[in-house]
């Protein structure tokens, strides 16, 4: 695979955010011409870009990840196909572009994009229905990774004990909210 | 499962465990089925939690720097024109070259402390600066027109003769995934080679000539020693970080390699992107050891292969490999000349080692 290519995956990979925001930039005016050219707006194509590029970033964490194809096809099409996915969704017309560049394992790769989609939206859903300030306490601990000392401070809580007490509570109503459906 | 144990699986997710406590974890999941059924699916729970937060937090740096995107011209795009596929290549490496100008100052600037310290092979990349030439004079000039270029090597390094009967060594990364090498300097002229012997461990590869275009040229004037080299003894190399050899000194500043790799020595001397497999040779002419790579946290941390590690490899290699055993020289002709002199003569042997691959 290219040099470049791979440089650039291995620097995502050390969470380089300043790649990953050059990357972005870079290939969204393809995407852009690829929705607007089948009945698409600019706004779509930055949702189906961003949906694509973020596919991207998490296959990068994984470390098995091997890049197969370039960047730009990747980006092309896994964004081509979640764009088809959209108009059947609208019952419009199918593309008229003809799959000019993709890579081999695209289909598999789709399964996974799907599936991760579902999970997250799942994800989305719950932690707006669980509210604050559960939803920032359990971000900033998981996500964030912040010690409970500063969730402590942040929060206002007592001591720590009670910090611990409330993430714990508030741990079990999302794992409630997310497998309730 | 109750808040104690989902704390400290928490502790274990984020790594804060000590040692000891995590090993007490690690033995009761695996003897205990139902609570590692449990443990694992408490874990894939914070995955997506923390995969959700990722995605969250992406989108919306996506969108900051969504802003800064020039807008479309709003000309309704129809099917693209034959016109435009015509030039998307060129504009595709235009923008190609854009990120790579990116990517570079990047690295050039970024902050060293943030990640820990990286071992950096040395060879050089040669499609890397071609690419950007190429498509920028793409850009200028015609873009249909289709000269044909001379075909340019993938990747470049040095290699140095160890046996006047045609074998080179260089550095394993150098050859790594070649279709084919070819060597060159001022005094052969870009002869055929092929690998004859790798060493991953220690990144050593041993080439032999194999053009007909050769004669053998006997002794060579230099020896490679098996002594080891003394901390602060004055080194210097040949090699070719660009088409032009390039001369290099400084000093041995540490017994072990990268990591306390006793193979290596750490060098102070300025090597490039290119040095890989140039000979590191002591005040008195003697080979002590190989350029293998640097270190990118600290300046000026070079590192390079010990002669005798080179020399292990040399004789190992089966004699039915080669048809007879390497002759390494004995006598070394280098020991009462001065610098300039003794450069003068090795030059004549430090190839510039080209590889090429189809990939």
């Amino acid at each position: 695979m290219h040099y470049i290519d791979e440089l650039i995956v291995s620097e995502i990979r050390l969470k380089n955010d300043r790649i990953l925001h050059e990357l972005y930039k870079l290939h969204f005016p393809m995407i852009r011409r690829l929705v607007m050219a089948n009945s698409g707006s600019e706004h779509e194509a930055k949702d189906i870009y961003q949906d694509a590029i973020i596919a991207f970033y998490e296959r990068c964490q994984q470390p098995d990840f091997q890049l197969s194809c370039k960047i730009s096809t990747y980006l092309y099409a896994v964004s081509r196909r979640l764009w088809l996915k959209r108009l059947n969704e609208k019952k419009w017309t199918p593309m008229s572009i003809h799959e000019a560049d993709v890579f081999p394992d695209i289909d598999t790769e789709m399964v996974r994009v799907d599936e991760n989609e579902a999970n997250m939206g799942r994800m989305q859903l719950a932690l707006s229905q669980l509210g604050e300030p559960c939803n920032s306490v359990l971000l900033d601990f998981y996500f964030n990774k912040f010690t409970m000392e500063e969730i402590t401070g942040k929060f206002g809580y007592t001591n720590t004990d009670t910090a611990k007490n409330q993430k714990y509570k508030c741990l079990q109503r999302l794992k409630k909210l997310f497998f309730a459906k | 499962m109750d808040q104690d144990i989902i704390e400290m699986l928490d502790q274990y997710f984020r790594n804060e465990l000590s040692q000891e406590r995590r090993r007490e974890i690690d033995e009761r999941l695996k003897n205990d089925a139902s609570f590692k059924g449990e443990a694992e699916r408490h874990f894939a729970f914070l995955q997506t939690l923390e995969n959700a937060g990722r995605r969250a937090a992406l989108k919306n740096s996506f969108d900051l720097i969504h802003q800064h995107i020039p807008a479309d011209e709003r000309k309704p795009v129809v099917v693209p024109s034959p016109g435009f596929r015509r030039f998307w290549p060129a504009i595709a490496v235009a923008a190609s070259v854009a990120l790579l100008s990116v990517v570079t100052t990047v690295l050039t600037m970024q902050n060293v402390s943030e990640t820990e310290s990286k071992y950096i092979d040395l060879r050089r990349n040669v499609e890397q600066i071609q690419r950007s030439q190429k498509a920028q004079k793409a850009i200028l000039d015609d873009i249909a027109s289709k000269k044909a270029d001379p075909i340019a090597a993938s990747y470049t390094g040095t290699g140095f003769m160890v046996s006047g009967s045609g074998y080179i060594a260089t550095s394993y990364h150098v050859i790594r995934d070649a279709d084919s090498v070819y060597i060159q300097n001022e005094r052969f002229g870009i002869l055929k080679a092929i690998v004859v012997r790798t060493d991953q461990v220690n990144d050593v590869a041993i080439l032999k000539i194999d053009d007909p275009a050769f004669t053998p040229s006997g002794q060579l004037p230099f020896v490679i020693t098996s002594a080891q080299s003394d901390l602060g003894a004055g080194v210097f190399t040949l090699g070719f970080p660009r088409e032009e050899i390039v001369y290099g000194e400084g000093t041995i500043s540490a017994a072990t390699g990268y990591k306390q790799n006793v193979t290596a020595y750490q060098i102070a001397v300025p090597v490039n992107p290119g040095n890989s497999g140039g000979p590191l040779v002591n005040q008195t002419g003697e080979v002590v050891g190989m350029i293998s790579g640097i270190q990118t946290e600290a300046l000026g941390a070079a590192f390079a292969v010990k002669s005798n590690i080179l020399l292990d490899v040399i004789n190992n290699i089966p004699a039915d490999s080669l048809g007879k055993s390497i002759q390494l020289s004995r006598y070394n002709r280098l020991k009462n000349h001065d610098r300039t002199q003794q450069v003068k003569r090795l030059r004549d042997y430090v190839f510039m080692v080209k590889v090429y691959n189809q990939r």
